[in-house]
């Protein structure tokens, strides 16, 4: 008997007891009113944590032991593989992901029961019951579908190793991002569905819902940029986001976050889409699930997908219990959700937010769409039709345009209604500095209509949300008269979501005049050459020097096989690239690629080899990717906002800094 | 004064409704001009009237039939579950990781006879893995060591 395998496979099926316990326990106590029972409830799901947390501590440790005994450490796992890529290798394979899924699962549960559900008693029980009926469910499925712990029918004396595109130092980062930001849509989902049992549709839920939504968004985002970023590294096709099917499911419940993150102020200034919020959350988590199922499921073609499995019809059973559940409770609590006050003007902050938001939600479900049309076509015409990657950039392209503009243009409009007046001092500034800016652009040669106004789009985010830091900062200044600096950091500790916010915009903007400068300004070169001679590509003098071979002699690599290219600047050796293909021992005739990526803040020189004969004939692929940099620059400047917004536990001390500027009457108290 | 408001609410509700029509009519253009068929080789093959459609085809790569220009895979056939087999081209685009024998690929591109012309070409990751001991003629046998390490097998 496997000692490690049996208590690992013991402790997920306790946990799932637990968290049954959990369910039983909550509800009983409420019904009865037996606040033991609630407290039961409460410290089952921690005891799920800890149970979970012990089964992924086993599975790690059979992992770095080598317990090739284990088949999943068997398939993902080898013994010349280095210590941090078995670390790695914990989350990969199906069953793995899944332990990792429901461990940080339960891991996040805990910390809201522990933090959050003292603060709700009017949805404790609810909320925990909730809570243990999710994490029952993955548990059902890694206990008994996709153990982990499952032995292996002969004990092999190796490890076929992890799969060749995951030996890389991205695989320690992205996936665990990703995951728990997946998993973590469900804490908002679970005080959406607590505050509906529970019939209180007030800004209660909102204000606790918010730091877990905003940890989500973050955490989810940064996931996704890690994958984009690996993708450009590693994977060698010179893009960072493809349209993958399963791409996009990572990307689905970040827009229904973000819309909530946004809406949520609307209804906790003006009493408004009480409905729409809890729409949000709900679908964010409903998402999550549909990720989960969709990169199990063998349902679409994707370079991401696990093999089909019995696994897959599970999660579709999952999805769709979520999915009813969620209208259901919406149903049920309609009739409360009326808004605390109306319109005052369509040319408002909060018209903007909700324009907003709508566009979010186009955009999933244009994505949703791209992604199910060949399920749907299947259905309706017998006939898997898909669509590529020109759908959702005809479609989500202008969608994200409107989404950058109306990211402008909200943060200058003020609240309820504004006086014309007011509007042009307000708009003057920004568009004036937009229109210049513009203009620069064109003279510089930008023709590109969509480029131009995604551009122009962009700058004006970045005028807008400047403006408002120095507006606030000199309202603070003064008000207090503090220092400039002093009044500037003191503007995040007043108000962190408003001004953390505006840089996430920042960020936003800097990322989509990298991703309208890569996609529409990109240069491909494809040349095929000689050990020695020379080529011309994207202004730059190369040579090809020659292969050589290189043996790591880790992590199952049998060898690396670089080609050598100097950049010349007439005879000077300006750069030496290294781009090259990796051979490994258990894939011998399955190469991935070597890319190299020579970058500055103008453009990626970015080189990767297809290929070569035996006379050394080598195919190279040269892409110039104008701002690419940028991309990541904007990305931490949008994690950056988001870690100076993220104050989760503490509601907003609102300073109306914009007063000076408005008229009398027309801002809330 | 309701009036006022209900006017202003049902001026929002109208835009929303126009930006979706607007929506749906850019996605089934969209959809329209992207649109391939989906298929496993033997359904391909049994439909003629795809020649000249944008199909994607599902398949494994038959290691013997690879064509290789530069060390460039141009063309291949790939095979379905019952061997129906089917001949693609593939000399513009970029050849994805792991791209090799019995790799399981989907190929899209423009419908020909007896095959595809692609332009795409992705490889479907399994969760099981193939199992295999080093060649003798390993790949990397032809080059020079650049600098032999400790780990060197040779």
């Amino acid at each position: 008997m496997n000692f490690v395998a049996t208590l690992g496979a013991s402790a997920l099926v306790v946990s799932l007891a637990c968290a049954l316990v959990a369910i039983a326990a909550s509800v009983y106590g409420h019904r009865a009113g037996r606040r033991d029972a609630l407290a039961m409830g409460r410290r089952a799901i921690y005891a799920v944590a800890a149970l979970n947390t012990l089964a992924i501590s086993l599975l790690a440790y059979a992992l770095l032991t080598d317990d090739f005994s284990i088949a999943h450490v068997a398939s993902v796992s080898s013994s010349n593989m280095q210590t941090h890529m078995k670390w790695a290798s914990l989350w990969s394979g199906q069953p793995g992901s899944l332990l990792f899924w429901t461990w940080m699962m339960s891991v996040w549960m805990a910390a809201f029961v522990r933090i959050t559900v003292p603060k709700i008693p009017w949805g404790a029980p609810h909320a925990v019951a909730t809570a243990g009926a999710i994490i029952a469910s993955f548990l059902f499925a890694s206990a008994f579908f996709a153990s982990p712990f499952r032995m292996s029918p002969v004990t092999p004396a190796d490890g076929q190793g992890l799969n060749p595109l995951l030996v890389d130092p991205g695989m320690l980062i992205h996936p665990p991002f990703l995951l728990t930001g997946l998993v973590s849509t469900a804490i908002p989902f679970i005080v959406g569905a607590a505050a509906l049992m529970a019939g209180k549709i007030d800004n209660a839920w909102i204000r606790h819902a918010r730091g877990w939504a905003l940890g989500s968004f973050l955490v989810l985002s940064i996931g996704n940029v890690l994958g984009g970023w690996w993708a450009y590294t590693v994977l060698g096709w010179g893009g960072y986001w493809g349209w993958d099917p399963v791409e996009n499911s990572a990307i689905l419940p970040l827009l229904p976050l973000v819309g909530f993150l946004h809406a949520l102020v609307v209804q906790e200034r003006r009493g408004m889409l009480k409905a729409w919020n809890l729409v949000l959350v709900l679908a964010a988590f409903a998402l999550a699930v549909f990720g989960t199922f969709n990169v199990r499921s063998g349902l679409v073609a994707s370079v991401h997908s696990f093999a089909q499995s019995e696994v897959g019809p599970y999660f579709l059973v999952l999805v769709g219990m979520v999915l009813v559940a969620s209208v259901v409770l919406m149903v049920w609590r309609l009739p409360r959700m009326h808004s605390d006050y109306e319109f005052e003007s369509l040319v408002s902050r909060e018209t903007s937010l909700i324009l907003n938001t709508y566009v979010m939600v186009a955009i999933a479900l244009v994505v949703l769409g791209g992604t199910l049309f060949p399920v749907f076509s299947e259905l309706f015409r017998d006939v898997r039709i898909t669509v590529g990657p020109p759908f959702y950039n005809d479609v989500a392209g202008p969608l994200l345009l409107i989404m950058v503009l109306l990211m402008g243009i909200g943060t200058i409009l003020p609240w309820r209604k504004a006086a014309p007046g007011l509007l042009q001092r307000r708009f003057a500034a920004p568009v004036l500095a937009t229109l210049v800016a513009t203009a620069a652009l064109f003279v510089l040669g930008v023709r590109d209509v969509f480029a131009i106004a995604t551009l122009a789009a962009a700058i004006l985010v970045i005028v807008a949300s400047l403006r408002e830091y120095a507006v606030g900062t000199k309202a603070l200044r003064t008000a207090r008269g503090a220092s400039w600096p002093a009044a500037f950091g003191g503007i995040f500790n007043r108000d962190p979501s408003r001004y953390g916010g505006y840089l996430v915009h920042i960020g936003v903007a800097v990322m989509a005049i990298s991703v309208v400068a890569t996609n529409v300004y990109q240069e491909q070169h494809r040349v095929v050459v000689s050990p020695g001679e020379t080529f011309e590509a994207g202004g730059y003098t190369m040579r090809f020097e020659d292969l050589v071979v290189r043996r790591p002699g880790v992590d199952g690599i049998e060898s690396d096989i670089v080609a050598q290219v100097t950049i010349l600047d007439g005879d000077r050796v300006v750069d030496v690239m290294e781009p090259g293909r990796r051979f490994f021992t258990n894939f011998p005739d399955q190469p991935t690629a070597i890319v190299d990526v020579e970058g500055n803040l103008q453009r990626d020189l970015y080189m990767f080899v297809q290929g070569w004969d035996e006379d050394r004939l080598t195919e190279l692929q040269v892409f110039v990717n104008p701002l690419q940099q940028w991309l990541w620059i904007g990305s931490g400047i949008f994690v950056a906002g988001g870690l100076l917004a993220f104050a989760p536990f503490r509601a907003p001390r609102r300073v109306e800094v914009t007063a000076t500027e408005t008229p009398p009457g027309t801002q809330p108290a | 004064m309701s009036q006022l408001m209900a006017s202003r609410r049902a001026r929002l509700v109208l835009l929303l409704v126009v930006a979706t029509a607007a929506i749906t009519v850019l996605a089934a253009q969209a959809a329209g001009s992207s649109l391939s068929y989906y298929l496993e080789p033997h359904e391909y093959l049994a439909d003629p009237s795809l020649q000249d459609t944008r199909v994607r085809v599902a398949g494994r790569v038959d290691g013997d039939s690879v064509v290789e220009v530069a060390g460039r895979p141009v063309a291949f056939e790939i095979f379905g579950d019952n061997d129906d087999r089917l001949s693609v081209t593939f000399e513009e685009g970029v050849v994805p990781n792991l791209f090799g024998p019995f790799a399981l690929v989907v190929v899209e591109g423009r419908g020909v006879e007896g095959g595809v012309d692609a332009d795409s070409l992705i490889i479907k990751h399994e969760d099981e893995f193939f199992s295999d001991t080093p060649p003798d003629d390993s790949i990397s046998s032809h080059f020079v060591e650049e600098t032999p390490t400790a780990e060197s097998d040779d």
